[in-house]
């Protein structure tokens, strides 16, 4: 990198088309021109929008100012020595099988490894894979763009610089979870990273895929992430998306995937940490047959707000969608569910069911929920809804009738409301770890709540 | 062990107990019987401290203490155990992991040491046997989709766990076949003791032919009317309620 350091971005055109002017020069003969073009095209795109603000429908219930005026800068090159301290390991602890670390976006091989990756998974580091791998993304990631515009996802695809890139091969079924972890460390100032991973499951393959985003640190920073998964045909994938980032943090992510045909996809959306936190789910069936199984979890303490926007397209006939999202809101938390299905004229015998169910734990948590139907074909099979509650006075006396004090029953209530989503998580290790956020997150809301 | 002097209590605006009096010692099972909307159910869900009944006059002791004064939760740490009349869902919670915060939290307040998991599940299993219920009813979430037998002996499960002083049955016989009656008052019996009592509000008298009380107390309109030994409640199968409520009157 030039000896200059990288330009700041706000939450401003001018500043970040700015930026791009810098990081493009920056780049310049380093990467593949097909990435040079897709950079160019996406800032194009991001220069015909405007970043949304509470006017936009989209963004009614959202707003972006506490981080508007922010100035945040991008990494391109980690200090090694510093960011291998104890705290950092602790945190990452030791890779449980094949995993890719990102550390302020970029690489960092002191924490990866692909020892004892099955076969012939490809599971490699975008910043070193332009040459070799461009292909898959170019074919890859081309179709995805015209699902929606998103001017996150076109920032994150102008700034595109590193991130994991998984390739399950045809009629390979890989046992061990492959696993991707993002964190940001803002020591000293506000940083922007722009996580972008690309996972194609090949033809009849089948995998468990977990992503991570964390962070350490008191110093706001930006995370904008952008995951694409396409499933091909009779393809199986279950993904973990595991957010924790810190309370200073601003986490806007967009996941988009494909389902092909017969292929099935089960995802699972985890958010614990951020202080504001935006979600796009995009999910595709583009050709016949096709499942979907979409979870979520939210838990927002003091401050936070956790915004999930989900589209399910049946695009073509027999497809099934189902979707899930729980969420916890304890004292002045916020959160958003905007969940849009489109059957389209031609997607007959869709079958899907989508549902949003939100426990308040306080009298000052709000959630705005909205579950959209829109259907065009005529024989489907569709049920939405979405349901606001507390805690129930009867089954909180009941378990105080049995010995628990009120924070306990509290407790062990909203644990209650939450393990329908922990319950279905296949991966062992993974809920295990949710148990243990659940139970220490649940602590501090219920505390909370006895003030 | 427990003694109700002059309880009136009220729930939503309206007085449901007009003055009940009621002393029961240690080792001692009474029946409370009566019409339906007599209060029985009233006076078993006050003295667990159900939150949406007001007292209004009256006092009830407990080993010498305040019960009234006294949060649902702590009555349970104190050996006051309530089995439902309608036991309560619980969903996404299971049993076991119910019943061992309840036990620890009881065994916490006695001083005793916290049993762990393993060594709780060894004695929920044992526990489970004597109830007749399948050992997967553990690790199922409490009372969801139980059948109404189900749920009752799953409160006398509770019940057989926790080990109370004072176990107030409310109704737990009704809409029971015979196997499930016969194991709810096996439950019951099993733990008798001097040093236990129970009150068994019940409407009919086919439990008692299991569980034989010592007194019989009879509560019509918020009052008892009429106490006895075992042969008042083979009376009142017998002649209903009717001569009761008139003899309560004449006097």
């Amino acid at each position: 990198m030039k000896t200059k350091t990288a330009p700041e971005i706000f939450l401003e055109k001018e500043k970040c088309l700015a930026a791009y002017e810098w990081f493009k020069k920056a780049e310049a003969g380093k990467s593949p021109s097909w990435l040079a073009s897709y950079r160019d095209e996406a800032i194009a795109r991001f220069r015909d929008q405007s970043f949304p603000t509470v006017h936009d429908e989209a963004w009614k219930y959202t707003s972006l100012e506490p981080f508007a005026k922010l100035a945040f800068r991008p990494v391109y090159r980690n200090d090694s020595g510093r960011i291998n301290s104890h705290a950092v390991k602790n945190l990452l602890g030791k890779a449980p099988g094949p995993r890719l670390v990102f550390i302020n976006g970029l690489y960092a091989p002191l924490f990866s490894s692909t020892a004892g990756l099955e076969g012939n998974i490809k599971m490699v580091h975008l910043g070193a894979s332009w040459n070799s791998e461009g292909r898959l993304a170019e074919r890859s990631w081309f179709p995805q763009e015209n699902v929606r515009l998103e001017i996150f996802a076109d920032l994150n695809s102008a700034f595109l610089n590193d991130g994991m890139m998984l390739q399950l091969p045809e009629n390979f079924l890989v046992k061990t979870p492959l696993e991707c972890v993002y964190l940001t460390l803002p020591e000293n100032q506000k940083l922007v990273s722009y996580p972008r991973n690309l996972i194609v499951a090949e033809p009849g393959s089948s995998a468990v895929v977990v992503e991570r985003y964390l962070g350490l640190g008191g110093n706001p920073y930006f995370t904008n992430a952008v995951t694409d998964y396409v499933i091909r045909e009779g393809a199986s994938v279950e993904a973990y998306r595991l957010q924790k980032e810190t309370r200073q943090a601003c986490h806007i992510s967009s996941t988009r995937v494909s389902v092909g045909r017969q292929s099935r996809f089960v995802f699972f959306n985890m958010d614990f940490g951020g202080r504001l936190v935006r979600n796009h789910l995009s999910v595709v069936f583009s050709e016949e047959g096709g499942e979907c199984d979409l979870n979520g979890l939210y838990l927002a303490g003091e401050g936070q707000h956790i915004d999930n926007h989900t589209v399910i397209d049946h695009l073509k006939p027999k497809g099934t969608s189902r979707q899930l999202y729980k969420g916890i809101l304890g004292s002045r938390s916020r959160a958003v569910f905007s969940g849009k299905i489109f059957v389209r004229q031609d997607a007959q015998k869709t079958d899907a069911a989508q549902k949003n169910k939100n426990l308040l734990l306080s009298s000052d948590a709000r959630v705005d929920t909205r579950p959209q139907l829109e259907i065009l074909a005529d024989d489907v099979k569709c049920a939405h809804g979405a349901a606001v509650g507390q805690l129930n006075e009867d089954e909180i006396f009941y378990l105080r009738s049995r010995g628990l004090g009120v924070k306990e029953a509290k407790k062990v209530l909203t644990y209650g409301f939450a393990h329908e989503i922990v319950d279905k998580v296949g991966l062992g290790a993974v809920k295990e770890e949710l148990e243990h956020w659940l139970e220490d997150r649940l602590e501090s809301v219920a505390h909370k709540e006895e003030k | 062990m427990l003694e109700i002097r002059d309880l009136h209590v009220k729930v939503e605006g309206k007085e449901i107990l007009t003055g009940i009096d009621l002393k029961v010692n240690a080792g001692e099972t009474h029946a409370i019987m009566g019409p339906n909307g007599s209060g029985k159910s009233t006076l078993a869900r006050v003295l667990a401290g159900h939150p949406s009944y007001e007292v209004t006059k009256g006092e009830v002791l407990y080993n010498g203490k305040n019960l009234l004064e006294l949060a649902p939760e702590m009555r349970a740490r104190e050996g006051v155990f309530l089995a439902f009349q309608y036991p309560t869902d619980i969903p996404g919670v299971s049993n076991v992991y119910f019943l061992k915060s309840a036990l620890n939290a009881i065994r916490a307040h006695k001083g005793l040491e916290e049993m762990d998991a393993l060594e709780f599940l060894d004695f929920i299993k044992e526990k489970i046997k004597t109830v007749e219920m399948d050992e997967s009813f553990i690790n199922r979430p409490v009372n969801e989709g139980f059948s109404g037998g189900e749920k009752k002996k799953n409160e006398i499960l509770q019940m057989a766990v926790l080990e109370p002083r004072l176990s107030i049955l409310d109704e737990t016989d009704s809409g029971l076949d015979i196997d499930a009656l016969r194991i709810v008052a096996a439950g019951v019996s099993q733990l008798k003791s001097p040093e236990r009592s129970v009150i068994l509000v019940t409407h009919y008298q086919r439990l008692l032919h299991y569980i034989v009380p010592d007194f019989v107390h009879v509560l019509m309109g918020g009052r008892i009317v009429k106490s006895g030994g075992k042969d008042l409640a083979l009376q009142l199968e017998a002649q209903g309620y009717d001569w009761v409520k008139e003899g309560a009157h004449r006097k």
